[in-house]
């Protein structure tokens, strides 16, 4: 029998879903852990981020629902309430288990069968078909996941027979394969087949001691989570036959099909109109809305839209979508953002030539006509009608019904004895008024040769630009821009109008392609779920190099400690070294610090920036998804109970949990880096607090000099008196009196650049001081936002304002030290000062004296 | 039972003796030269019908019952899709369950006969070593080898050349055990081991041979290209599943339905003493099919079918 070892799971997870694990795991034989750093390896990591990499060969599984390309076991957190994902997860952390559904069934909705002939898949498919269709009315997604692993398990692995078991319920369906395998590498399901299939659950995972591949594929109805696990186990350790369903075994084999009808429901309004015509249609009605906002009325405006062969296809969500988009105005620029965001693609792709020239061709002249400010002008653009031309026709339109406008209409107006023959001569007639009329169909006509032609140049040029390698988005829509001007002969405004409308509906199209047939409000979801997808991921990159920031910052710091440290026992060592080495060594320490708050500043700057950001966001996303969930709501109301509905309705719901609980994240990991910031912040003042030290040392030792100045001037006063004693005996100058003026002079200059270095410190004091309050300012400022932006924590709010008043108090309490310093400094200076002049004055007298007694002696 | 004259050529196209074989001495006194299902002895049969001796047979078998399934075995083997082999395996399952769970109708020797003229392709020199070593125990695996494919057949395994192979691998299951020298002492142990409560294949003889399931891959090699399910089968076939008491420690939750019916087929044929002419053999496994703990999926088949057919 096999060690029954505990496995070790670490849960890196938010602490809601770390919870609900544990709840799940409770009865296994497992420690589950939380802290990293608990144990040096683990069996197991839960982890929620998808990049997360193995370190010691632990089995990951991601649990998340922005893993769709991650290689590890991905787990959609709403799973985890569902009875057949536990019992999976509880295997995959090698729980005891079965591979015989029939352990977990009841016994009306299991079936098995064996596939034993490799040409033998179309009867059992029918017989999956039928079962499913019978029970649920849809069988294609297990259909087609039913080929695509049968066919895997004889071509791929070539592994016969194979048991098949399934389960078909209301609530859930299940296939489950298993067969003995010989290669154990062959259990790896390549990617192609996984993606083929739209199971809830895919498990698969081999069995060592027997060499049993299972694949195991589960649907929940109304649920589009998804959760992949791939594992070896080594086996089981318990037998778990349900001996229950074996009372009417007969009916558990699924030899024959079920006698089931097919009748196809009715497609609910399946979408056949493209999302970029949708979007005209929607641009078409905003403009009628906008330009006529009191007699605006949906239905009326849809109706006048000029192609009525796609407003006839129009499926009924697409017409709720339309009238959404139309009636918000922040969904409507939601939209318009998406489709501009997209551009940048389109530039980046190798047939954007094509798709511009597409997107022009497909441009009707109704379309054309409304980018114009006036209609007239836009049929004269469009037909190429020079100036003059229009001026006659204005004048023949006026009097079309004028048998004498008629004889001005052929020749002109000086041709009037011609005219005579005018009511014969149809074709004149016929021309003038084909320009005049401007009738649709006419300028339909026109617009199409028009169209055609500068769709050509354009693909002709953009193609140019590609291939030269020039393919800068900006340079290709300018261009575009100045061809559709020129052929058009347009001003630079209406030229803009233009170029914008065409690249949108490239932009529209090709996006419409790549979201296949889904219906415009799903692809509008889709992309708006992109973009706020990509605005997290951006932002979780930012937070990343915030925190890149910060580890370089703590190693800046432990090195300068060091090397302050460093200083310090260099400056202790020196002892009696010069003033200007103390001084030198002052200088760096205060440089470092100065370097340090500039950085400190630069961070708090950011992080100011990053979370006034973040809110804005986050603010406009919970809009955008509050609209969303109303709207939701009232059709998922309005709509029948369908399947489709459902699940649309909690595919939505499921996004936005999905984007709270991203921005949850994203909030925390900005506390975690605001609290690593505070940490710095508080070290900050100790390193005040130590170059104070260092400073009030150098003061120290600055006053332990004035001490020793005022004692050499004590000796330099008794020297004074000996000498002032010999004058007096009329004795002559002795060569020490010179040297004494020498040394007082000497202390005279000490004492003045002692002064000068007194008066520095005090600037660089009072440098340090003015610094220090800036940063105090601006930590109560980020300590005031930090606090109304972390709205969900408001206990981390509260005691990172405490952190920040205890760092003020801190700061405070130094200034009143430097302060003090300050003024017993200035004192010390003061006195050293009065004694100057004092000594000064003396040795003044005593050059008098000297020269006194010079001339005497003289 | 008919007791009736039999000449060599009828012992050489059956190969397999279909009941006793008797040689009437001119004395009058009749010795059994062959039991009931054992190979005949043609090298001495030869000798014997030099010396113009009589032999007669009597006969346990239902011909009528052997040539029927017969055709129908040809026919499975000659399906084109599986819907014609499922409707092949509903004309089966009845007959099959009927003689073979009544005590009143039909003997072993009837499928045994079938699945020999069905499915038997053991390679000479196996064959040989059999000979050679121990006769019996290719007659006691021939045995489990019929049971093992007619229920694999009634459990849904219906490709006739994957039938072929669990016959043909299921006969040398104990072909290691054979070569290493199992001997009559050997299925003696055996025996007291099936029919006992101790699960464990503790005998001092059994226990140095009991992964010999697991020591024939180059012969499934040679029978079935190494098929993975049919080697688990074989090196399964004394496993107690229920409870994971077996000589490899596996449980009925990690494999599938192969290994489960050979060990439970392993379980119900004797080793000593199997009469296969006895017209309640089945019978007596039925009475001890119920004491066997675990294999409810295949009892529960076997039972559900028989109220089925009736």
């Amino acid at each position: 029998m096999d060690d029954v070892k505990k496995k070790h799971i670490l849960l890196s997870l938010e602490s809601e879903l770390s919870t609900k694990v544990e709840a799940i795991l409770n009865d296994c034989d497992v420690e589950l852990y939380t802290d990293e750093l608990a144990k040096d390896k683990y069996d197991f990591v839960f982890d929620s981020n998808p990049s997360y990499e193995v370190e010691n060969e632990e089995t990951v599984l991601i649990i998340s629902n922005d893993a769709s390309n991650c290689l590890h076991s991905v787990l959609s957190p709403e799973l985890l309430d569902n009875d057949v994902v536990q019992v999976a997860l509880k295997r995959f952390v090698g729980e005891d288990s079965t591979i015989h559904l029939e352990s977990e069934a009841a016994s009306e909705a299991y079936k098995t069968f064996k596939i034993t002939d490799p040409f033998s898949i179309g009867h059992y498919l029918d017989i999956v078909s039928s079962t499913t269709y019978k029970e649920s009315g849809e069988f294609k997604d297990i259909s087609n996941s039913f080929v695509n692993i049968a066919n895997y398990y004889i071509q791929d692995v070539k592994a016969l027979p194979i048991d098949v078991d399934m389960i078909v319920s209301k609530e859930m369906s299940v296939l489950q394969f298993h067969s003995a395998i010989t290669d154990s590498m062959d259990c790896q399901v390549p990617e192609s087949i996984l993606r083929g299939i739209s199971a809830n659950l895919v498990d698969v995972y081999f069995i060592e001691k027997t060499r049993e591949l299972v694949i195991s594929l589960t649907w929940i109805n109304g649920s589009t989570s998804k959760a992949f696990l791939k594992h070896h186990l080594n086996g089981f350790r318990k037998s778990t036959a349900n001996n229950k369903i074996y009372e009417n075994f007969e009916k558990l084999l699924a030899m024959s099909k079920e006698n089931v009808e097919y009748t196809p429901s009715k497609e609910k309004g399946e979408s056949k109109s493209s999302f970029a015509s949708i979007k005209k249609i929607i641009d078409f009605i905003k403009g009628q809305k906008d330009s006529n906002p009191d007699f605006y009325e949906f239905s009326e405006a849809l109706s006048q839209y000029p192609n009525k062969e796609v407003v006839s296809g129009l499926a009924q969500e697409d017409i709720d979508f339309i009238q959404k988009v139309v009636g918000t105005p922040e969904v409507y620029n939601s939209v318009n953002s998406t489709v501009k965001g997209k551009r940048e693609d389109l530039a980046a792709g190798d047939d954007i030539a094509q798709r511009i020239a597409g997107a022009l061709e497909e441009m009707e002249s109704f379309e054309a006509i409304g980018l114009f400010s006036d209609e007239d002008e836009a049929y004269k653009k469009i037909s190429g009608v020079t100036d003059n031309q229009s001026e006659d026709s204005h004048l023949v339109k006026e009097f079309a019904s004028d048998f004498e406008a008629l004889t001005k209409v052929s020749g002109g107006e000086k041709q009037e004895d011609e005219n005579q023959l005018v009511k014969g001569s149809k074709e004149d007639l016929k021309e003038e008024t084909t320009v005049i009329s401007g009738s649709r169909e006419e300028v339909d006509d026109k617009w199409k040769v028009k169209r055609s032609e500068i769709a050509e140049k354009v693909r002709e040029e953009v193609q140019k630009l590609v291939s030269i390698g020039d393919s800068d988005q900006e340079e290709i829509e300018q261009r575009v821009k100045s061809i559709v001007k020129d052929e058009l002969s347009l001003d630079d405004k209406t030229a803009e109008v233009f170029n914008e409308s065409i690249l949108n509906s490239a932009s529209s199209t090709s996006l419409g392609e790549n979201l296949g047939s889904a219906s415009g409000e799903e692809i509008f979801l889709k992309l708006e779920n992109d973009r706020l997808k990509g605005q997290v991921s951006k932002k979780m990159d930012q937070i990343l190099r915030m925190k890149r920031i910060i580890d370089s910052m703590k190693a800046d710091f432990i090195a300068k400690k060091e090397a302050e440290m460093a200083l310090k026992e260099k400056i202790k060592e020196s002892g009696d070294a010069s003033i200007e080495g103390r001084y030198k060594a002052a200088e760096i320490q205060i440089a470092a610090l100065l370097k340090e708050v500039s950085i400190n500043e630069t961070r708090i700057e950011q992080l100011v920036k990053g979370h006034e950001h973040t809110l804005k966001n986050k603010e406009h996303r919970m809009q955008l998804l509050e609209e969303k969930i109303s709207d939701l709501k009232e059709k998922s109301l309005e709509a029948s109970e369908s399947p489709e509905s459902k699940a649309k309705l909690a595919e939505l719901e499921t996004e936005n949990k999905n984007l709270s609980n991203q921005l949850k994240i994203t909030n925390e990991r900005f506390e975690t880096i605001s609290k690593k910031y505070d940490k710095e912040v508080t070290n900050a003042p100790t390193q005040f607090q130590g170059n104070d030290s260092g400073l009030q040392t150098l003061l120290d030792k600055e006053k332990d000099k004035n001490i020793a100045l005022q004692q050499q001037i004590n000796e330099m006063k008794k020297t004074i008196l000996t000498t002032e004693k010999a004058e007096e005996a009329n004795q002559e100058v002795s060569p020490s009196e010179h040297e004494s003026n020498l040394k007082v002079k000497e202390l005279e200059i000490q004492l003045k650049a002692s002064g000068l270095e007194t008066k520095k410190y005090e600037q660089k004091i009072k440098f340090m001081t003015s610094q220090m309050n800036e940063l105090e300012k601006k930590l109560k400022k980020v300590a005031a936002k930090a606090g109304k932006s972390n709205g969900g924590g408001k206990a981390g709010a509260d005691l990172k304002t405490k952190r920040l008043e205890k760092n003020l108090e801190k700061i405070n309490q130094l200034n009143d030290k430097v302060q003090a310093d300050l003024t017993e400094r200035k004192k010390d200076l003061h006195k050293a000062k009065q004694e100057n002049t004092i000594m000064s004055n003396k040795v003044a007298d005593l050059e008098r004296k000297l020269a006194k007694y010079e001339k005497k002696a003289a | 039972m008919t007791e009736r004259s039999v000449n060599l050529e009828e012992l050489l196209e059956h190969k397999l003796l279909w009941g006793d074989l008797l040689w009437e001495k001119k004395n009058g006194k009749t010795t059994c030269i062959g039991s009931c299902g054992d190979f005949a002895d043609i090298e001495f049969i030869e000798k014997l019908v030099k010396k113009e001796a009589n032999l007669k047979i009597n006969s346990y078998t239902d011909w009528k019952l052997v040539k029927d399934i017969c055709e129908t075995f040809k026919s499975l083997e000659s399906c084109e899709n599986e819907k014609e082999r499922v409707a092949v395996r509903e004309s089966f399952v009845g007959p099959f369950l009927e003689t073979f769970l009544s005590q009143e109708k039909g003997s072993y020797i009837d499928w045994f006969t079938i699945c020999f003229r069905t499915f038997y392709k053991l390679p000479e020199d196996i064959e040989e070593i059999y000979y050679m070593k121990n006769s019996e125990a290719l007659k006691r695996s021939m045995a489990v080898a019929s049971m093992t494919t007619l229920i694999a057949f009634t459990l849904g395994h219906l490709n006739f050349d994957f039938l072929q192979k669990i016959y043909n691998c299921t006969l040398i299951m104990d072909l290691d055990f054979v070569i290493q020298g199992m001997s009559e002492y050997h299925m003696r142990d055996l025996e007291k081991q099936r029919v006992s409560d101790d699960p464990s294949l503790d005998g001092r003889l059994l226990s140095l041979f009991k992964h010999h399931g697991a020591n024939v891959n180059e012969y499934i090699n040679r029978i079935a290209n190494g098929e993975q399910s049919l080697i688990n089968m074989v090196k399964f076939h004394h496993e107690q599943f229920n409870c994971g008491a077996g000589p490899e420690g596996i449980f009925d939750s990690e494999v599938g339905d192969l290994p489960q019916i050979i060990s439970f087929v392993e379980r119900l044929i004797p080793y000593k003493s199997f009469n296969l002419s006895d017209g309640d053999a089945t019978g007596s496994l039925t009475t001890h099919m119920e004491k066997i703990d675990g294999y409810h999926r295949i009892k529960s088949i076997l039972r559900t079918e028989l109220k089925g057919a009736a």
